[in-house]
């Protein structure tokens, strides 16, 4: 009959102390590369109350002289991650560079949110666009729970299919731009999401009868095609 | 291994003591179940979801009869494993050597106590799909005329709703008190899945197809929520909308106010 | 490493000291032969899916050489060229003689050391899936995705899914199957020890693939791989896939061994009512395991086709259906939760008549109710998809069977009270899980009747009321149940014994950890919390009629924080208990 060992409490407290450490290691190692897989930190934020914001048909524009690890991906420029000012009137330009897809939810080619229900393309006031006629959008949406809801859903024309090179950015070569601006109003700080809803990214091949192609790809990662609106 | 008696028994006679376990068991298993089901009716209600819709208060009163059925049926089991851990627990010193220690008796189940579990948890089991079936019957089997359709399109991340009838879309949904809804709902992509939790409306959004949900008639005015219950990707988790249960004259109005056109007889169905 | 002495004074035994064939030779041909087969794919993938090609046939590649490497071809082929059969000593050789330790990094066919190696396995796995499980609770705790972005958490969760899933099935019959069930049947082996180290090995190199999506762009679907999200999603998905059809086959194979032994290699005069009963339940969940995961196996081989070669299995605009795959995987999904239920039972089954010191009540009994839930068990699939747009007609039928199940269910419990009734316990840390697992299942069980029946599963569906009633019975059993088992056989298996002390304190932590955990979600679930929610709203779906009081009660932060100290607290402590064995 063995006598009773003393519970090893040394080994214990230090076997609960290293699974703290390694689980904070791995928490902090995933935020630190920024999530795992394809999302991208977010790095320098773009504030409001003014942003400018494009939209390119490839990611040199902003991800790095090589394209970060998709030079082919749709992405809108300088950052996804944006700030505006709580209880404002946020105005918006948005450069749009890309060619046109069709919509397959007829909904988006619709201006919804912004003050007047309208946007200016390129000076021009409108309601809404083609559903045939748009490369993306901008669509703001409330996550669960935030205070003041915000909607906002703004059609980017798309450029014609062969119009010509007219513009360099970041040592890269793209049509003229459509130039298109609007506003909101901000209510109580809060994040809120917002991402493109015409699909343009990579995924699915289909004739599009069901809508069921070109939802992933940039359309699916943070950075490129979706990103956060911080409100302060 | 000593071996216990070998005549079959059954635990019922009353042991040197006189005390009859059984009989404390089953008293011991009516006080708790007595606690259980008085508890269960008086504080279920109070932590219910919001109901707006006869066929979400009914989900809310399937959970009170049925946490109530339960309450007997876990008392059941806790009093008798409980009682008797207790009870007849093994009272020799912990370093007494494993030969030393009495066997419990071998208790053999008879046939009789075998039909008798099988014949009322079957009982059980049948009631609570009877309940079950006649009651969703009851709540999907009338064909309301004139339901307002409403054709719900989910995308990622966000749902859009249009009515057909109405010329309308939205993204927030807008229901018209007392008058039958049916959801029409499909998606553009991935597999999503539509619940409005406070009306009882559940059905997936699947792509290429439409797919029909069983009619309800909202009937209480409020501010409630749909959201997606299957997991569609990045924004899943913001994948919600508003929905609003207005009057119907609210509902007229917010129709024209959209664009749209109240096709005559809505006004008054 | 030791010197064996030869047993019977004849040839020396060959101590083998280099590393080869072991698991690093495997690694190393596994990583080789996956770079040469990825750079030959990639050149010959169509432009549109390089990167799916490539990675499928890379991973494919890593497991066939990985298992030439380790050496679990060699007698296939020195059978298929014609050479002389093995030797004694050669088969001792292979069992593991005079290598010592290493016996366990290499291809061993004996038993012990691969029930071992499972054991070992399944507790780094469940390491690795308890430590997602307490960033999901991180990022849960609190409003916003703060702690990690959507789509990291969305990977997170699915990586937690997927290993506690392929743990949890292997984790009471692999082990203990593969040590126990042969000594208790009177066998001096499986009936295929070769096939029996081949379905461990084939389960290894699943490990690194699955975490290999980490670094691919993760997996957005949760543990169910719902296609046609499959589809769509990035490189990491592909990880996915492959470890399923690794996993799979892994079972497939442990399944046969298991039933050929159990069927052929009983001892002289133990017959099949004489069959101890954890015996029966390994058998009961292996033949069902072995039945219904190749449907997943099937799901999932489609889902690559379409990645790969850009088929339309799920795409309905190339004339497919997404309805396919949930119906392939939930016919393996709802039989699987059964494979692992199972030997949890029968674990129960033997330690409750041992502490007791009764013999089981109503073995015939429990048989019979094992019998039953392996048959209907494949017939309820369809109550996880009341609401996939099937006809309704098909409700009641599923409510029916569903229902019908909860009644072998029943008879277990009958037969475990039954056991307890004047026994004379003794509170020994295997009969303390024993009893865990008995209030546990009870819970669980009793939960599962709203998700069965259609009403109630209008607002429950996708659910977190739906994640506790699954959390409840997988985790309350087969965790418990694994548990219960390992202390119980853990003295048989490395001739020590545990401190019973510190198990017990990681007995209540645990038990604690659980109930604080997913009490709370039956209420978040009740209140309307969907599923998946890296962005935890602060009110809940539906206008709160709730009073104040009851409002403090569902404060999401502070309950999910203290969740997460009792679970961080619970496993630690399993940790630790298995870490300090008492030589005996």
């Amino acid at each position: 009959m063995s006598e009773h060992r003393r519970p090893p409490v040394l080994g214990a407290v230090a076997a609960f102390v290293a699974l703290a450490l390694v689980l904070f290691g791995a928490v902090e190692g995933v935020r630190a590369i920024g999530g795992l897989g394809y999302e991208p930190a977010a790095t320098s934020a773009t504030t409001g109350p003014s942003i400018s914001l494009g939209v390119f048909p490839d990611s040199y524009a902003c991800h790095g002289s090589s394209g970060g690890p998709h030079p082919d991906w749709v992405t809108y420029c300088p950052s996804t991650s944006i700030k505006v000012p709580a209880y404002s009137t946020v105005t918006v330009t948005i450069r749009q560079y890309d060619s046109s897809t069709t919509l397959h939810n007829y909904w988006f080619a619709r201006v919804s949110g912004t003050v007047g229900g309208t946007m200016t393309v390129n000076g021009a006031t409108v309601r809404g666009v083609s559903p045939d006629a748009l490369g993306h959008t901008f669509t703001i949406q409330t996550p669960p729970g935030v205070k003041d809801q915000l909607f906002v859903n703004v059609p980017l024309s798309g450029v014609a299919d062969n119009a010509p090179d007219a513009v360099t950015v970041n040592g890269h070569q793209y049509p003229r731009p459509n130039v298109i601006v609007f506003q909101f109003r901000t209510g109580a700080p809060g994040t809120y999401v917002w991402k493109c809803y015409d699909p343009c990214g990579d995924g699915l091949y289909g004739d599009g009868l069901y809508g069921e192609n070109n939802f992933g790809g940039a359309m699916a990662t943070t950075g490129y095609m979706a990103g956060t609106l911080t409100v302060t | 291994m000593t071996a216990g008696t070998t005549q079959r028994d059954t635990g019922t006679p009353a042991d040197a003591a006189g005390v009859s376990h059984i009989r404390r068991v089953l008293i011991l298993w009516i006080v708790l179940s007595i606690i259980g089901v008085v508890a269960t009716v008086i504080i279920f209600p109070l932590i219910n979801p919001t109901s707006a819709s006869a066929v979400s208060s009914f989900a809310n009163t399937t959970n009170v009869v049925f946490t109530a059925l339960a309450m007997p049926v876990v008392m059941f089991v806790l009093a008798f494993v409980f009682y008797s851990l207790f009870t007849f627990r093994e009272r020799h010193a912990p370093e007494t050597p494993v030969e030393e220690l009495p066997d419990g008796p071998n208790i053999q189940a008879s046939p009789r106590q075998q039909v008798a579990w099988l014949v009322i948890t079957a009982a059980l089991a049948f009631t609570t799909v009877a309940w079950g079936m006649f009651g969703f019957y009851k709540q999907t089997a009338d064909n309301p005329p004139n339901p307002l359709v409403v054709n719900v399109v989910g995308q990622q991340w966000l749902w859009t709703y249009s009515y057909p009838g109405q010329g309308v879309t939205s993204d927030v949904l807008y229901l018209p008190a007392g008058r039958p809804v049916s959801f029409r709902v499909t998606s553009k992509d991935v597999l999503h899945g539509f619940v409005i939790d406070a009306l009882g409306v559940a059905m997936d959004a699947n792509p290429g197809w439409w797919s029909t949900a069983p009619i309800v008639t909202p009937t209480r005015l409020g501010s409630y929520y749909s959201h997606c219950v299957e997991l569609c990707g990045l924004y899943h988790t913001y994948m919600w909308s508003k929905i609003k249960v207005v009057s119907k004259a609210s509902f007229a109005e917010w129709v024209t106010a959209s664009g749209g056109h109240n096709s005559g007889g809505t006004a008054s169905s | 490493m030791s010197a064996l002495p030869a047993n019977d004074g004849s040839a020396p035994v060959r101590r083998r000291r280099v590393p080869v064939p072991s698991i690093v030779s495997g690694l190393g041909a596994g990583l080789l032969g996956a770079i040469v087969v990825g750079i030959i794919a990639h050149q010959l993938a169509s432009p549109m899916r390089t990167g799916d090609t490539t990675l499928v046939a890379a991973y494919i590649a890593f497991a066939i050489f990985f298992l030439a490497g380790i050496g679990a071809f060699n007698f296939p082929v020195s059978w298929g060229l014609g050479r002389p059969d093995t030797t004694r000593e050669e088969e001792e050789a292979l069992a593991g003689k005079g290598d010592g330790v290493w016996r366990y990094f290499r291809f061993c066919t004996d038993h012990k050391v691969v029930g071992v190696q499972y054991l070992i396995t399944v507790l780094v796995l469940f390491l690795v899936g308890g430590l997602a499980s307490f960033m999901i609770r991180l990022e849960q705790a609190q409003s916003g995705a703060k702690v990690f972005t959507p789509g990291t958490y969305n990977t997170i969760v699915g990586l937690h899914g997927i290993i506690m899933i392929a743990t949890t099935i292997i984790m009471l019959s692999a082990p203990f199957g593969n040590f126990i069930v042969p000594i208790m049947i009177g066998a001096k082996d499986m009936a295929f020890p070769r096939l029996n180290a081949l379905s461990f090995w084939m389960l290894f190199p699943a490990v690194p693939i699955l975490l290999s999506s980490i670094v691919l762009g993760g997996f957005p679907t949760g543990w169910t791989g719902y296609a046609p999200l499959a589809d769509q999603a990035a490189l990491g998905m592909d990880a996915y896939c492959i470890t399923i059809v690794l996993v799979g086959l892994s079972i497939a194979l442990g399944a046969i061994n298991i039933a050929a032994t159990v069927i052929t290699m009983r001892a002289p005069g133990m017959t099949w009512t004489r069959l101890p009963i954890f015996v029966w339940s390994t058998l009961f969940s292996t033949a069902l395991g072995l039945i219904v995961f190749p449907a997943f196996m099937v799901a999932v081989v489609l889902t690559l086709l379409d990645r790969v070669f850009g088929t339309g299995f799920y795409e309905a605009s190339l004339g497919g259906n997404n309805w396919a795959y949930e119906q392939l995987f939930w016919f393996m999904g709802h039989p699987e939760v059964y494979v692992i239920v199972l030997p949890a039972v029968g674990a129960v089954c033997e330690i409750v008549p041992v502490f007791t010191r009764k013999p089981l009540f109503g073995y015939k009994m429990v048989v019979a109710a094992m019998a039953a839930i392996f048959v209907i068990s494949m017939g309820v699939w369809m109550h996880h998809l009341y609401w996939s747009g099937a006809n309704t007609a098909l409700d009641t039928p599923i409510m029916l069977s569903t229902e019908i199940i909860s009644i072998p269910t029943g008879l277990v419990f009958f037969a475990l009270i039954g056991t307890i009734w004047r026994g004379r316990t003794r509170f020994t840390l295997p009969m303390m899980f024993a009893i865990a697992f008995i209030v546990n299942f009870l819970v669980g069980g009793v939960t599962g009747l709203y998700l069965a029946d259609v009403p109630t599963d209008t607002i429950y569906h996708g659910d977190m009321f739906t994640l506790a009633h699954f959390h409840f019975t997988l985790v309350g059993t087969a965790v418990f149940g694994f548990l219960g088992a390992f202390y119980y056989w853990f003295p048989k298996v490395f001739g020590r014994q545990l401190d019973e002390r510190l198990g017990k304190i990681q007995f209540w932590l645990l038990e604690i950890g659980f109930w604080g955990t997913f009490v709370p979600l039956f209420y978040a679930g009740l209140q309307g919390e969907p599923r998946w929610q890296a962005y935890i709203a602060g009110q809940y779906v539906s206008a709160n009629r709730i009073s104040s009081t009851f409002a403090i009660l569902i404060d999401r932060p502070r309950t999910a924080a203290w969740t997460l100290v009792a679970i961080v607290c619970a496993l630690t402590v399993a940790a630790i208990a298995f870490a300090s064995p008492e030589p005996e």
